[in-house]
């Protein structure tokens, strides 16, 4: 979801921050940059995908 | 032999001449600090230097090598590493003002073993707040690439970079979490390794993104490269991404030969390389094949379209949590830093474990290619070379838009080297990577041996 300035002030504030009006204004927008990035991504691909972690560490896909 | 003999000699020659008793460690290790202490006040490519240690070091390796006990081919070799490797009882910083007293009471394991094969840690080098890269912020302000004052070594192994190819070290450890050793290996034109992930520790490296984190070596030659991943590599129970595999004589398997390699080359990623450093990696491609080595051109399209995304969202969603403890000294950080660690905070859970299936198509895609050729090979990043300090292309802004040419590396975990390749046509250095299989560092420094060895540019340095 898209995220407005009252919500992320609100994110940061539950954080323990006190953030400034531009701290504000450049989180949301960054985040909102990757949130339009996101929605691209065609979720039927993902589907049955399992999230890739620290796979190397794995025993059985080590080299 | 005289000291000058000494600049921009090789790690591998230094080793050789300390086996053989030519050199004395004492001698090399105060020749490092003295050009340390001539240059590196204007260079800043250190935030502590260790002068009492490292030749109380240098004295027991050369009583030791004297006695007939030789460690191998660090023993008495100079080095650094980036001041987010802990080191107990030597101040460690992160390059931020919130650890700037900071003395671990521990060392990380990589200077543990560098120190078990006898080498001489002679400084903790300069780098952008926290390894965070982009923005070349640091506690002590930033440093200079060597090659172009004025410019940024890159980063955020910014000190690494720029002290290895100024000739104050034989060799650094940096770390890399979107292309933190292969940048400014590439601005410096100098070699940096981005091993296997697991295959180096990070245990005592402070993280920025505990899955995508790496540590590993930055020196002048690829040789160098393979002895100083010798000592640092293998298994280690105090990082959770630690493999336990064979030990691996990386130097050994130095072979120069790469007749019949297949080397892929990513079309995406070599259609939005910068036009500055077309010419030096087309011709590096040239060189692969006059050595015998045939060139493909394979389409990556996942790993074009998700990789920036991906990265951008689970390093700030991980650095957000590791930073928790720290928060109230938010306003401490640099605006970089904190600009991140703010998105991290807001990022919800389920984008950040979309981002982690992400990573997976796009190792999938990789592994499938990487069945096709033995190699992958390409530019290592945008902008094509250093910025000018103080510029803010890095900040989260430009980096979550911008295609980066050795973050896939770094989700996938797989192993890739920044080889010098030459200078674009505003004279600064370019970098050539090349990526191989999970493992296979080996294939991969040995391709970078073989071009390294068939061109001139690692014999050039900077006039400084």
């Amino acid at each position: 979801m898209t995220l407005n300035n009252d919500v992320v002030r609100q994110l940061l504030e539950k954080a323990g921050l006190k953030p400034t009006n531009d701290q504000v204004n450049s989180t949301t927008s960054v985040y909102n940059v990757l949130h339009e990035q996101l929605k691209k991504v065609n979720d039927s691909k993902l589907k049955f995908i399992e999230p890739e972690y620290i796979r190397p560490a794995r025993r059985d896909l080590k080299g | 032999m005289s000291e000058s003999q000494y600049l921009y000699m090789t790690l591998t020659k230094a080793a050789d001449l300390i086996k053989s008793g030519e050199i004395s460690p004492v001698d090399l290790t105060q020749f490092s600090l003295d050009r340390i202490d001539s240059i590196d006040k204007d260079l800043n490519s250190f935030i502590t230097v260790c002068h009492q240690h490292a030749i109380s070091a240098a004295k027991k390796a050369e009583d030791e090598i004297s006695s007939g006990t030789y460690r191998g081919p660090m023993h008495g070799i100079p080095y650094a590493v980036k001041d987010i490797y802990m080191t107990k009882g030597i101040k460690t910083t992160s390059g931020s003002k919130v650890f700037s007293n900071y003395v671990p009471d521990h060392n990380c394991t990589a200077v543990d073993n560098l120190s078990q094969a006898g080498g001489i840690l002679v400084g903790k080098n300069n780098c952008f707040e926290f390894a965070s890269g982009g923005d070349d912020s640091s506690l002590v302000g930033p440093c200079h690439n060597p090659w172009k004052w004025g410019y940024t070594p890159g980063g955020s192994s910014s000190g690494s970079g720029a002290s290895v190819a100024a000739g104050l070290v034989f060799g650094s450890m940096g770390s890399c979490t979107g292309g933190s050793i292969r940048g400014p290996a590439s601005h410096c034109s100098i070699v940096g390794l981005k091993p296997t992930y697991g295959l180096v520790s990070r245990s005592g490296v402070f993280p920025l993104s505990w899955s995508i984190d790496h540590a590993g070596p930055m020196t002048r030659t690829v040789s160098d490269c393979a002895l100083m991943l010798q000592s640092v590599a293998g298994y280690d129970s105090k990082d959770p991404s630690s493999v336990d595999i064979p030990y691996t004589d990386y130097y050994s398997k130095l072979t120069g030969k790469i007749n019949g390699l297949r080397v892929g080359v990513l079309r995406e990623f070599f259609d939005q390389m910068p036009s500055a450093v077309i010419a030096p990696i087309t011709n590096a491609l040239k060189v692969l094949e006059k050595l015998g080595a045939s060139i493909e051109e394979i389409n990556a399209p996942l790993t074009a379209s998700y990789s920036t995304t991906a990265g951008n969202l689970i390093t700030w969603s991980e650095a957000a949590q590791i930073h928790n403890p720290w928060l109230q000294k938010i306003d401490d950080y640099s605006v970089g830093v904190r600009e991140k660690v703010m998105v991290g905070l807001v990022i919800p859970s389920d984008q950040y474990h979309k981002a982690q299936q992400m990573r997976r198509l796009v190792q999938q895609e990789l592994e499938q290619i990487l069945t096709k050729v033995d190699v992958i090979a390409g530019h290592v990043t945008n902008p094509p070379g250093p910025l000018q300090i103080g510029d803010k292309k890095g900040t989260a802004t430009g980096m979550a838009t911008e295609l980066s040419g050795t973050r896939l590396y770094n989700l996938t975990g797989l192993p890739a080297v920044s080889v010098p390749c030459g200078f674009s046509e505003d004279g600064l250095p370019v970098g050539f990577q090349i990526a191989g299989q999970a493992f296979a560092d080996s294939t991969v420094l040995n391709v970078a041996f073989a071009y390294e060895q068939a061109t001139k540019w690692h014999t050039m340095h900077p006039e400084i």
